[in-house]
C-alpha cells in the first residue's frame, strides 16, 4: 500500500491503518528502536507505543514520506526508553522517576525557553549537515539518527570500518567547531 | 548546558530527504537476526553518546596543535611568519603541553631567540669544551649572551640541554642507535641525525614512479617527510614554527599499526602533522611543502598508516655504534697508501693544479698543458655536466656498466681524459685513470700531517682501501679535520672524501658503500 494511501486510514479513523502500517513498516521501526534499545522485547514495546502516537498524530499531520515521520517518531521514544532504563540501572532512586512521573501530569511540561532552544539547535544542526560531503551526510545520520553499528554502515557504504570511525571523528571536530561559532556550547 | 542527548535529539531536524535516503541505504529491517539479546545493547548507544561529547582528553583539546601552540611577536624576516595574522608567529611546542616545563621553556627560547640574539661572535667557543661548545651550536647560540641565557633557561625549568649528536650513514644503524625495531617503509630512503637521549630528526623520502624530466633537471618524485622523536625532560635544539590552530582540521586516527594519533591537516598549505605520544617519547610526522604537498585528509591518513609510531617510541639509545675507533685491517695486500698516492704523478699533478687553478677547465689552458707535460700526463681538452642524463645514461658516458655505489650515487662531471667525480652517499668520489691529470681534485691530501691517523680497511664487500685523517686546524674554536679514502686498481686510483667526520664510523661506513670492483 502506498503511503499516501495509509495516511488516509489514519485520517479516517479505520481500524486498518495500523495493522497497514506494521505490515509496511513494522521491521523498519522495529530495526531502529533496537539499535537503540538493545533488545527486542524494548523494541516491541517502543514500536507499539509509535502507533499509538502516530494514531494521535494522525490527523493532523499528513506526513509526506511516512518512513521518515514513523523513524522519528519510534527513535524519540527508543531514547527515551534506554534514558529511563539507564538511569534505573544507575540506581537513580525514586526521586528523580517520581519528579518525571509528576511532570506527565502537567500538560507542556517544557518551558517556552527550552522549546526554543530545541528548535534553534535542529536547526543550526541541519544547516552544519548541510556543509557535510554526500558520504560524510550519509555516514552522520546513518550513525546518530539512525544509531546504526559501524559495522553495518561499512557495509552499506562500501567504506571500511577504520574509514568510518576517521569520518566520524573528523565530522565531530568540525561539529564542535561549529556549535562553538554558533553559541550553542 | 547542551548536552550530547540534546544534539541526538535534534537530528530530526535534518531534512527528511536525507534522513529517508540514509535509512534505505542501511535496508533497516533485513539485518542479519543475531538472537535474542545483542551484545552490544546498551554499549552502541552508549558509546555513540559518548563518542558525541567524548570525555577522552583529545577532545578537551588537550592533544591538538592548539594545546602545544603559542605565539610570539614578528620576528626577524628570516623567521618563519604567517598570512592569516601578520602581527603574530605561530610555533608549537614539540615535547610539551601548554603548562609543562618543556613548553615553557620552549616558548620562553624562542621568544628571546627571534628577537635578542644580538651579533654573532665568532671565538666565543675558543678554548671551550667540546660538550658546551657542542650544545652551543646545536641550540644556535652564537655569542656568550645567548649561550648564558639558553642554560639559565634550561635551568629555570629544571631541562636537559643536548650536547651529543651523530648522523646514522643508514637505516639500519639509526635502529640501532636509537635501539628500536624498523619501523621505517622498506623504500625509504632518509638519513638526519640522532641525540644522545635517543632524541631524533630523521628526513624521509619515499619515491613514487620513474625520474620525469621537469625544467631543466630529471627529478624524482615522491613523498617527503619529517619524522621526529623528542623526549620530554629536554629543551628540543630546534624552532617548530606552525600556523594559526584554527587553520587546522583536527580528528583521531588510528592508523594501520593500530597507533592511536591525533592528525592535524592544514587544507590551506596542503601540510600535515600526525602526533604520537607513549611514554617519555613525543613522535611526529611532518609533511606537506612546496615540493611535496599533502592533497587532502584521506592522503594524510595513508601518510600516517606508513610508520609505525609505537615502535618508534621505544628509546634505548646507544651511539657507541656510530662512534668507534679504526677497524684495521692488517693484511694490506700492498694497497697503496695516501703518502704514496701523494708522491705518484697523479697525485702530484693533481695537487698541483688544485692549488693553482680552482676551474676544472681554465680559459688559458697553458698551464693546465704544462702540469700535464711536466707529470707526463694526459690532460683533459673538454669535460662536460652530466646531470641532465639519468644514472643509467651518465653511467654509460662515463664508461662504467655497474654503479660504483651500493646505494646513491651519481656521475657529476666527466673530463675527455677518463677522470670522473661521482657524488655519493656522504660525500664525493673521483676516479683518475693511471696517466691522466684530474682537475676536479682538491688535492688536500698532500697536507697530510705527521700526526695524521691512518689505517687499511677492508670493507664490507671485501676491498682493501687506506684511510686517513688528519686535523687542518682550529676554526673558530672547533677543530676541522680533512679524510681520505683510497683504493688502487690496476687502471686508476679511486680517491674518496667522506662529507662528516666524528670517527672511523663515517669514514668505514662511506668505503662500504663503494662498489670498487667497478674501478679494476
Amino acid at each position: 500500500m502506498e503511503d499516501r494511501e495509509i495516511v488516509e486510514l489514519y485520517w479516517q479513523r479505520s481500524q486498518s491503518a495500523i495493522p497497514e502500517t506494521e505490515t509496511k513498516y513494522g521491521t523498519y521501526c522495529r530495526s531502529i528502536s533496537k539499535n537503540i534499545c538493545g533488545n527486542y522485547e524494548d523494541a516491541e514495546e517502543c514500536v507499539n507505543d509509535t502507533y499509538f502516537k502516530a494514531w494521535n498524530l494522525m490527523p493532523d499531520k499528513r506526513p509526506a514520506l511516512l518512513s521518515v515521520f514513523l523513524g522519528g517518531i519510534v527513535r524519540n521514544i527508543s531514547i527515551y526508553r534506554f534514558r529511563t532504563n539507564t538511569r534505573k540501572k544507575r540506581g537513580g532512586g525514586e526521586m528523580p522517576a517520581a519528579i518525571e512521573e509528576l511532570a506527565e501530569c502537567i500538560s507542556s511540561p517544557q518551558n517556552v525557553e527550552r522549546e526554543v532552544e530545541e528548535a534553534e539547535l535542529k536547526r543550526e544542526l541541519r544547516r552544519f549537515v548541510n556543509t557535510l560531503k554526500k558520504d560524510e551526510q550519509t555516514v552522520f545520520i546513518c550513525r546518530y539518527y539512525y544509531l546504526a553499528p559501524i559495522s553495518r554502515i561499512a557495509e552499506k557504504t562500501g567504506f571500511s570500518q577504520s574509514k568510518i570511525k576517521s569520518m566520524l571523528s573528523r565530522i565531530r571536530s568540525r561539529l564542535r567547531v561549529f556549535l562553538k561559532e554558533e553559541g550553542l556550547c | 548546558m547542551l548536552k550530547p542527548y540534546d544534539i541526538l535529539n535534534a537530528m530530526d531536524g535534518i531534512e527528511e530527504e536525507k534522513l529517508a535516503e540514509a535509512g534505505e541505504l542501511l535496508e533497516l529491517g533485513t539485518e542479519p537476526k543475531r538472537g535474542f539479546k545483542f551484545p552490544w545493547k546498551a554499549v552502541l548507544i552508549a558509546a555513540v553518546i559518548s563518542a558525541l561529547f567524548t570525555v577522552t582528553a583529545y577532545s578537551l583539546g588537550w592533544f591538538g596543535i592548539g594545546a602545544r601552540s603559542y605565539e610570539t611577536e614578528p620576528a626577524l624576516p628570516h623567521a618563519p611568519s604567517t598570512e592569516q595574522s601578520e602581527a603574530k608567529d605561530y610555533w608549537k611546542s614539540a615535547n610539551g603541553y601548554k603548562g609543562s616545563n618543556e613548553y615553557k621553556a620552549s616558548a620562553e627560547w624562542t621568544a628571546y631567540y627571534w628577537k635578542n640574539n644580538g651579533s654573532p661572535d665568532a671565538d666565543f667557543l675558543s678554548g671551550a669544551e667540546k660538550k658546551y661548545a657542542d650544545t652551543c651550536h646545536f641550540y644556535g647560540a652564537t655569542n656568550q649572551e645567548m649561550a648564558d641565557r639558553l642554560f639559565e633557561i634550561a635551568d629555570k625549568y629544571n631541562l636537559k640541554l643536548h650536547y651529543d649528536h651523530l648522523s646514522p650513514l643508514n637505516t639500519e644503524d639509526f635502529y640501532n642507535s636509537i635501539g628500536t625495531e624498523a619501523f621505517l617503509p622498506q623504500n625509504c630512503q632518509s638519513g638526519g641525525y640522532v641525540y644522545e637521549d635517543g632524541s631524533f630528526k630523521w628526513d624521509c623520502f619515499i619515491p613514487t614512479g620513474e625520474p620525469e624530466w621537469i625544467e631543466d633537471g630529471l627529478i624524482q618524485k615522491g613523498l617527503d617527510f619529517t619524522l621526529f622523536r623528542h623526549m620530554a625532560g629536554t629543551l628540543v635544539p630546534w624552532f617548530s614554527p606552525s600556523e594559526e590552530p584554527d587553520s587546522f582540521e583536527e580528528w583521531e586516527y588510528e592508523n594501520l599499526f593500530g597507533n592511536k594519533l591525533i592528525i592535524s591537516y592544514n587544507g590551506e598549505k596542503h601540510s600535515m602533522i600526525a602526533s604520537y605520544s607513549e611514554g617519555q617519547a613525543f613522535i611526529e610526522l611532518s609533511a606537506g611543502y612546496e615540493w611535496s604537498t599533502v592533497e587532502s585528509p584521506e592522503q594524510a591518513e595513508e601518510i600516517a598508516d606508513l610508520i609505525d609510531f609505537h615502535k618508534a617510541a621505544q628509546c634505548k639509545p646507544d651511539l657507541s655504534a656510530l662512534r668507534h675507533g679504526p677497524t684495521v685491517c692488517t693484511e694490506p695486500c700492498g694497497a697503496v697508501t695516501a703518502e704514496e698516492f701523494s708522491e705518484t704523478p697523479e697525485g702530484r699533478a693533481a695537487a698541483e693544479y688544485g692549488a693553482l687553478c680552482g676551474e676544472i677547465m681554465p680559459e688559458d689552458n697553458s698551464k693546465l698543458l704544462a702540469i700535464g707535460e711536466k707529470y707526463q700526463l694526459e690532460a683533459p681538452e673538454s669535460f662536460e655536466f652530466l646531470y641532465e642524463l639519468s644514472l643509467e645514461e651518465a653511467l654509460e658516458k662515463a664508461g662504467f656498466a655497474e654503479n660504483p655505489s651500493y646505494s646513491a650515487c651519481y656521475p657529476e662531471c666527466l673530463l675527455s681524459n677518463g677522470c670522473v667525480q661521482f657524488s655519493v652517499s656522504g660525500g664525493t668520489l673521483c676516479y683518475i685513470p693511471k696517466g691522466a691529470l684530474c682537475t676536479v681534485l682538491n688535492g688536500n691530501y698532500v697536507n697530510l700531517t705527521k700526526d695524521a691517523e691512518s689505517w687499511f680497511y677492508k670493507t664490507e664487500h671485501g676491498d682493501i682501501v687506506h684511510i686517513s685523517v688528519w686535523s687542518r686546524g682550529n676554526v673558530h674554536g672547533t677543530e676541522h679535520k680533512e679524510n681520505i679514502i683510497l683504493f688502487e686498481s690496476e687502471k686508476g686510483y679511486a680517491v674518496g672524501r667522506a662529507d662528516y667526520y666524528n670517527s672511523a664510523y663515517e669514514l668505514e661506513t662511506f668505503a662500504d658503500d663503494i662498489n670498487f670492483k667497478v674501478f679494476r
